[in-house]
C-alpha cells in the first residue's frame, strides 16, 4: 500500500522558503513569476490495508508531521 | 470605531476583555477620552492596547524591579537596563552587548516560528545597539519527552523548537553557543524558550533606543509589514487556551535569508556614523518601537502610514501599526544622511521606507491616506498603568524528609545516566552551527573529537587583535525554585558563577529572564518577588552588574509552570589560551573538592528519580562562593580541569570529568560528610571538582587556602572507580558509561 501526504502552508501563513525563491528569480531576471508556495510531500509505502494505512499515516501527520495552526495536509491513495 | 465615552458598564467590559485590558484600565481610557471630548480611533484603542499590554509595559512587574534592581551598576558598565540591551565595557575600545528574552507563547502555539523568531528577535535587540552580535545563547524548558496530550506532542514540540533554533541560527551565521535544556512535565505543551545574544562594539559606535533630534527621518527597513503577527503582545500577556483562533495571526516563521543582509547593512550604515537612533520592531511593532523611542528621547512625531511598505494591500491601518512582521529595525537619521543610506541598503538589497520625521511636541500623530488618525500624548500611550500587585506566601507543611538509598547503585547509575535531564545534549547542540565565524575557544563540548563531553560555560573571542575572552552560561533549575523560589534562585546564581569559574574566567556580568505564571494570584507574585530580591541579592554581595532583562507572565494553562528564573551568566578570561575546560588531562593526578556539598538532595534529579517531595531547600553560602573564586584566581596555573558540581551532583561531575578524554577518576568518598546517596547526588552547595598537576601539588595547597578542600582522588585510565568505606559503589569502564550518557536523548530527537 503507497500513500502520499502533501503538506502546505495555510493561506496568510509567509513561506519564507518561497519568498527566497522568488526574490533570486527576480534578482536573474525572472520577473513574470507572481507568487510561489512550498508543498512538502512524503510518500509512505505500508504492509497495511488501505483502511489502516490510511488510519495510521493520519495519525503520524497529526503527531508528527504537521502544526494545524500554521499547516493543512491532504492525504492521497497512490495504489489506486 | 469603539464608543467608549457613553459606553455602559457591560459595553465597556466587553470593549475591554477584546483588548486583553481589565475593567479598571478601559475606565482610565474612558476618562481620558472623555477630558478630550472624543472617542479613540481605532488605531488609537490599538496602540494603547498594546502599549499597555504586561508584555509591553511591564506593568505588573515595574515597581519591584525598581526596588531590587535599581542600582545594579558597577565602573565598568556603560548602559544598563536603559536600552533595548546592555552595554558592558569589554577592553579600553570594545564593549560587549547582551540581552535575553523570551518566547514562550509563540513557541507553544508555533515551535519551529516561535524559536527562531526567538532567535531573530533577540539578534535585533542587540544589533540596534549597533553591535555586530556574536554569539547566541539558549535555554529550553519542555515538558515530559513522552507526553502525547494536548494540541501537539511533545516530541514534536521538542524537535521544532530545536529546528527552529537550527535553522535561524545557522542560516544568519552566528553561533549558537550555550544554554541548556530541561525536562519536566510542568511545562507539558507549553515550553519555555529563553534566547540570548552577544554582541561586540567600539564603545563609539553604540547606537542609542532614543531619538532627541528634531526633524530627523524615521525609517522602517528589512522585511515588509503584513497581517502575520498581529496581537503578538497582548495574546503574550494572557493564559493560553487550547483551541484559540486567535492564535492563528500572532504566528510568524521567521526568515534568516532577510535578517543575515540587513545585520550587515545596520552595521555598515553605523560605522558611517549616520544612524541617530535605532530600535527593533518586535514586540508591539511600530506601535511600540516608534513611541518608545520617540519618547525615550523627549520627541514626538509624526507617520504617514502610507508610506510602509507591505505585503498584503489590503491592511487597515491599525494593523499597521501594530504587526509585528519579522526582520524589521527602525532608525532615525538626519535627511543629509538619507543618500548615503540609500547607497548602502541598494548595496545589501534591503528595501526601506522613510515613514515620519521627529517633532518637538507632546503629541504624536499618524496619517493615512491624508487623514489624521490618530493624535495623542506620548506619556500617557507609553506610559501605562503600573500594579502593585499583591503578594502572598503560599502556606506549606515544611517537613524533613529522607530519600531512599537504591538497592543496587550500580544499576541505578546506569538507568540514572540516561535520565533526559542528565544525559548528553549531543542531540541538540550538534545541530547548532557553534562555531561559525571562527571565535568560539571553548565550545559547547570539551574533550577528544568525538569523544567530548559537556562543557561548563563556552568561550568565545569577539575581537580579532585581542587574546580576552567572554565565558557565556545560561540555566536555571525550576524544581528548587519551585521549593524555595529565593534560595533556589540563589541556587541557578551559585552554578552560573562556578560555571565561569570551572572556565577559567571571571564573572563579569548577569542578565536575567524571568519566567513566571499569572502576577495577578498573589502566590505567583510572591515567588517573583522572592526570586528577584535574590538576584538583588546576588549581585550586590559579589559586585556584579546586572545589565538587561526579561520579564514573562501568564506562563499558564490549565496548571501554572514551576517559576523559572533563567539566568545568563557572563565571564570575562583575560587570555583564552588560558582557558579551562572540563575532561581530564593526565593520569595520576590528584583530584580535589572544593567548597562544600550540602549533604540534602532537595531539588535534585535523584530526588525526582526516587519520587520524593520535598518542601525545604538549604541557604546558599555566598561567602564561600566569593572566596572559592579569589582561590581559583591564585591557583589557576596549577590547575589542569575543572568541573562544579550541579545536576546530578558529585557523580555525574566525576563521570562528565572522565567522559572527554581517555582517563577516568578513582574516588573515595568516605571523608565527605552525608549519606552516600547525598554524597553522590546532592546538587546543592558550592562545589568545584579539580584536577591538579600533579607536580604542582604542594603549590596548589599553598594557593588554595581560603576554601574548604577535600583530597578525594586521583585520575586514572579508562575507568571510573567510587569507593566509600572501603567497598566500591561503582567500578566500570567509562566507555561504557559514556555510551549509555551518550544516547540518552535518541528515542526523542
Amino acid at each position: 500500500m503507497k500513500v502520499k501526504v502533501q503538506i502546505r502552508y495555510l493561506p496568510n501563513v509567509e513561506d519564507p522558503e518561497a519568498l527566497s525563491i522568488k526574490r533570486n528569480l527576480e534578482l536573474i531576471g525572472y520577473e513574470g513569476i507572481k507568487n510561489i508556495y512550498s508543498y512538502k510531500i512524503y510518500e509512505f509505502e505500508t504492509s497495511l490495508d488501505r483502511e489502516d494505512s490510511i488510519k495510521e499515516i493520519k495519525e503520524i501527520t497529526e503527531k508528527l508531521l504537521t502544526n494545524p495552526v500554521i499547516q493543512e495536509y491532504k492525504i492521497e491513495d497512490l495504489s489506486e | 470605531m469603539y464608543n467608549i465615552i457613553e459606553g455602559t458598564n457591560e459595553e465597556l467590559t466587553k470593549i475591554a476583555s477584546g483588548l486583553g485590558l481589565t475593567y479598571d484600565e478601559i475606565v482610565m481610557l474612558r476618562n481620558y477620552f472623555r477630558g478630550l471630548g472624543r472617542n479613540p480611533t481605532d488605531i488609537e484603542i490599538q496602540a494603547i492596547a498594546q502599549g499597555w499590554s504586561e508584555h509591553s509595559c511591564y506593568k505588573s512587574s515595574k515597581i519591584y524591579l525598581k526596588k531590587y534592581f535599581s542600582g545594579l551598576k558597577s565602573d565598568y558598565t556603560i548602559l544598563t537596563m536603559e536600552d533595548d540591551a546592555g552595554v558592558i565595557s569589554f577592553d579600553s575600545n570594545y564593549a560587549y552587548v547582551v540581552k535575553m528574552e523570551s518566547h514562550n507563547h509563540p513557541s507553544a502555539v508555533e515551535p519551529y516560528g516561535g524559536a527562531a523568531t526567538g532567535v531573530g528577535g533577540i539578534i535585533r535587540d542587540v544589533l540596534c545597539m549597533g553591535a555586530q552580535p556574536v554569539a547566541l545563547v539558549d535555554s529550553l524548558y519542555f515538558g515530559d519527552p513522552d507526553n502525547e496530550k494536548g494540541n501537539l506532542t511533545e516530541r514534536f514540540i521538542i524537535n521544532r523548537v530545536v529546528g527552529g533554533i537550527r535553522d535561524y541560527g545557522n542560516r544568519v551565521g552566528i553561533p549558537t553557543v550555550a544554554g541548556s535544556v530541561n525536562f519536566n512535565p510542568i511545562y507539558n505543551g507549553m515550553p519555555l524558550v529563553n534566547a540570548g545574544c552577544i554582541g561586540i562594539v567600539r564603545k563609539d559606535r553604540v547606537v542609542r533606543s532614543r531619538i532627541s533630534k528634531e526633524g530627523d527621518l524615521l525609517i522602517v527597513c528589512g522585511g515588509r509589514t503584513g497581517r502575520d503577527g498581529i496581537h503578538g503582545v497582548n495574546f503574550a500577556s494572557k493564559i493560553l487556551k487550547a483551541d484559540n483562533e486567535e492564535n492563528r495571526n500572532a504566528v510568524q516563521l521567521g526568515n534568516p535569508i532577510i535578517k543575515e543582509p540587513l545585520i550587515h547593512a545596520i552595521l555598515e550604515a553605523n560605522e558611517a556614523e549616520i544612524i541617530d537612533g535605532m530600535k527593533d520592531l518586535g514586540g508591539g511593532g511600530l506601535s511600540s518601537a516608534v513611541s518608545e523611542m520617540l519618547f525615550a528621547g523627549g520627541m514626538s512625531g509624526i507617520i504617514n502610514l502610507d508610506r510602509v511598505l507591505l505585503k498584503d494591500s489590503n491592511m487597515e491601518p491599525w494593523e499597521i501599526w501594530v504587526s509585528e512582521s519579522q526582520e524589521r529595525m527602525f532608525l532615525a537619521i538626519d535627511p543629509s544622511n538619507l543618500e548615503k543610506i540609500k547607497k548602502i541598503f541598494g548595496k545589501w538589497g534591503i528595501e526601506y521606507s522613510v515613514i515620519g520625521e521627529t517633532l518637538k511636541s507632546p503629541n504624536l500623530i499618524i496619517q493615512h491616506n491624508g487623514e489624521k488618525i490618530l493624535d495623542m500624548d506620548l506619556s500617557f500611550l507609553t506610559g501605562g498603568p503600573v500594579y502593585a500587585r499583591s503578594y502572598r506566601k503560599p502556606e506549606k507543611v515544611e517537613k524533613t524528609v529522607l530519600d531512599r538509598e537504591p538497592e543496587n547503585y550500580r544499576n541505578f547509575i546506569l538507568e540514572f545516566l540516561s535520565n533526559p535531564n542528565i544525559c548528553s545534549r549531543f542531540n541538540i547542540v550538534r545541530q547548532y552551527d557553534f562555531t561559525v565565524r571562527g571565535n568560539t575557544i571553548v565550545k559547547p563540548f570539551a574533550g577528544m573529537p568525538n569523544h567530548e563531553t559537556h562543557s561548563d560555560a563556552t568561550i568565545i573571542k569577539p575581537v580579532e587583535e585581542s587574546y580576552q575572552g567572554l565565558c557565556l552560561t545560561s540555566g536555571s533549575i525550576p524544581k528548587m525554585v519551585g521549593i524555595d523560589p529565593y534560595w533556589g534562585t540563589m541556587h541557578v546564581l551559585s552554578e552560573g558563577y562556578r560555571n565561569i569559574l570551572s572556565s577559567g574566567g571571571t564573572p563579569h556580568s548577569v542578565v536575567d529572564a524571568l519566567n513566571f505564571g499569572n502576577p495577578e494570584n498573589p502566590e505567583t507574585m510572591y515567588r517573583f518577588v522572592e526570586s528577584i530580591h535574590a538576584i538583588s541579592d546576588f549581585c550586590r554581595a559579589t559586585g556584579l552588574p546586572l545589565v538587561s532583562g526579561n520579564v514573562s507572565f501568564y506562563n499558564e494553562t490549565d496548571w501554572e509552570i514551576l517559576p523559572t528564573p533563567n539566568m545568563l551568566l557572563i565571564g570575562k578570561i583575560e587570555d583564552i589560551r588560558k582557558a579551562k575546560t572540563v575532561e581530564a588531562k593526565h593520569s595520576r593526578n590528584p583530584v580535589y573538592l572544593a567548597g562544600t556539598i550540602i549533604p540534602d538532595l532537595a531539588g535534585s534529579q535523584y530526588s525526582s528519580a526516587m519520587h520524593t517531595g520535598h518542601s525545604i531547600l538549604p541557604h546558599m553560602n555566598i561567602d564561600e562562593l566569593i572566596a572559592l573564586k579569589e582561590d581559583i584566581d591564585s591557583s589557576k596555573d596549577s590547575i589542569e580541569s575543572m568541573h562544579d558540581i550541579s545536576t546530578g551532583g558529585l557523580l555525574m561531575s566525576i563521570l562528565e570529568m572522565s567522559f572527554g578524554s581517555q582517563y577516568g577518576i578513582e574516588a573515595d568518598i568516605s571523608n565527605i560528610p552525608g549519606r552516600t546517596n547525598e554524597k553522590l547526588f546532592s546538587e546543592l552547595g558550592n562545589g568545584i571538582l579539580i584536577e591538579v598537576k600533579k607536580s604542582d601539588e604542594e603549590k596548589f595547597l599553598k594557593s588554595f587556602s581560603r576554601s574548604k578542600l577535600e583530597k578525594i582522588g586521583v585520575t586514572i585510565e579508562g575507568e571510573v572507580r567510587i569507593m566509600e568505606n572501603g567497598r566500591y559503589i561503582l567500578s566500570e569502564k567509562s566507555n561504557k558509561l559514556r555510551s549509555v550518557w551518550e544516547k540518552g536523548l535518541d528515542s526523542y530527537i
